[in-house]
């Protein structure tokens, strides 16, 4: 595309992020402006003085639900689908939401003991006077070969993550540790299996394993970098801060600017053909913060192309679309077949 | 808190707003009563006197009216979230998925869930609350 002609597009695109916001911030205020003090009142009253309480919030609905269906008519406007769920579809439970949210960002938060499941919480209970002694001085009760992870429920939604499968060796070894009887398993909860996680992780003092989030940075980086960064140069970052950006990727971080984002939204999971494809690449797109990913968000969310890969703006000129070819000999180049690669 | 505070300036590439000025917080407080919005929780007020907003990595901890555009302000966030009708929720944070909020009636840090507002998990702590939305670890 020609210079003067991208140059063009990139006027307009500015109007459309500057209006987006604009729409939002008023939005933002609407509901609260009338209701700040101003620094003198008695001369500069508001013309809501007077009103009821309920007036005033009848007053605020109205402003607040125009102000709602213009922000959804220039985002429709712009090629987005508001998003429809099918009540029929269930939404993510709550360990389902959290499984979710583990494997994607691989941060770990120590579950609270009502989460636990009982027999559970009573097996680590009991174990906890051992903690005093050496590992060597009290001989295992169990061998990781008789734990059955495929009994527990839960677990057999968490294999479904490349992430946990990879770990299930571990959780053997580390229930056997614990001193948790196989018979167990068949109950054990997500969180259950957390804490076990946990216990690998600080025996080992590293990450169990790699965040969903931090393998998509990488693979962006390397598949789409070049992409990436004629589009920031297009769009007049600075060559330093696009490098700068792209450098945090190559490392799995994001910056400030930039978030991922899931294009069939986490709590409608079970929307997808395979809901456990959730956290795969295929499904997530790497968009501007503000506006762009707060739009997305913005009501009960808006869809987008599957097939884009960058949401750099409203305008096509500046998204990337997925080349699946490219993306497969990077999973290659790492020493993943196809299969591993559908999993990630 | 002091802890948090310790480990969140060691993050490279987070963004902070300067401290919030007492008297700020005093008055926006009145405004959020006056709006219907619950009261900032006591070890909250102690985090804006250290950042009054904080992003790290596409999350963010809200702030009152912050200086920079980047930093989102309490009462608009309140706005933009249309979390239905609850005077006891003020919310607090974001991030891609989840809420950071604070329930007055039941007193703790909830992290709720973007799209239907179903409460994930819940922290007495309001340090573990802000690591959970920032994605650090809780442990």
């Amino acid at each position: 595309m020609k210079k003067s002609v991208l140059d063009k597009r990139l006027l307009t695109e500015r109007k459309v992020v500057a209006a987006i916001r604009d729409k939002m911030d008023a939005l933002a205020h609407a509901q609260f402006l009338k209701r700040r003090k101003r620094p003198n009142q008695e001369q500069k009253r508001s013309q809501y003085d007077g009103l009821s309480k309920t007036e005033l919030r009848k007053l605020k609905k109205a402003k607040t639900d125009h102000l709602k269906s213009e922000i959804d008519s220039f985002l429709c406007s712009l090629g987005l689908t508001p998003h429809q769920h099918s009540p029929s579809i269930p939404k993510a439970s709550t360990d389902e939401s959290m499984m979710i949210r583990f494997d994607f960002d691989g941060i770990m938060h120590r579950p609270r003991t009502t989460d636990f499941s009982e027999c559970y919480l009573r097996h680590k209970q009991l174990n906890v006077e051992n903690m005093i002694f050496e590992d060597d001085a009290i001989p295992p009760l169990f061998s990781p070969a008789d734990y059955d992870l495929n009994a527990s429920p839960a677990w057999n939604k968490m294999k479904n993550f490349a992430n946990y499968r990879q770990l299930r060796k571990r959780i053997c070894r580390q229930l056997a540790e614990n001193n948790i009887p196989p018979p167990i398993v068949s109950e054990m909860n997500y969180y259950d299996f957390v804490d076990i996680i946990i216990d690998i992780a600080k025996k080992s003092n590293s990450r169990p394993f790699e965040a969903s989030r931090s393998k998509h940075l990488k693979m962006f980086a390397a598949c789409y970098g070049q992409e990436f960064t004629e589009i920031m140069t297009t769009l007049r970052v600075k060559p330093q801060v696009t490098q700068s950006i792209l450098a945090n990727m190559r490392k799995g971080c994001c910056c400030e600017l930039l978030d991922l984002h899931h294009k069939t939204n986490v709590t409608n999971f079970k929307e997808l053909n395979n809901p456990y494809e959730i956290n795969n690449f295929s499904n997530i797109v790497l968009t501007f913060i503000h506006p762009h990913h707060r739009s997305l968000h913005f009501g009960n969310g808006y869809d987008i192309d599957k097939d884009i890969v960058f949401f750099g703006g409203y305008d096509p000129a500046f998204q990337i679309r997925r080349n699946p070819q490219r993306e497969l000999e990077y999973l290659q180049s790492l020493g993943q077949g196809k299969a591993n690669g559908k999993s990630r | 808190m002091e802890n948090l505070v310790k480990q969140l300036i060691s993050l490279s590439g987070a963004k902070f707003n300067p401290p919030a000025i007492p008297e700020n917080i005093i008055q926006y407080q009145k405004e959020l009563a006056q709006n219907d919005i619950a009261l900032l929780p006591t070890d909250f007020l102690l985090f804006l006197h250290h950042y009054n907003g904080f992003a790290y990595q596409g999350a963010f901890v809200f702030g009152i009216q912050p200086f920079a555009d980047y930093f989102a302000d309490i009462l608009g966030e309140n706005a933009l979230a249309d979390i239905p009708d609850d005077k006891n929720i003020v919310i607090l944070g974001s991030n891609e998925y989840d809420y950071l909020a604070y329930n007055t009636d039941k007193r703790t840090y909830q992290i709720l869930d973007k799209y239907d507002f179903s409460v994930l998990t819940e922290y007495d702590s309001g340090a573990d609350a802000i690591r959970h939305i920032l994605r650090l670890d809780t442990i």
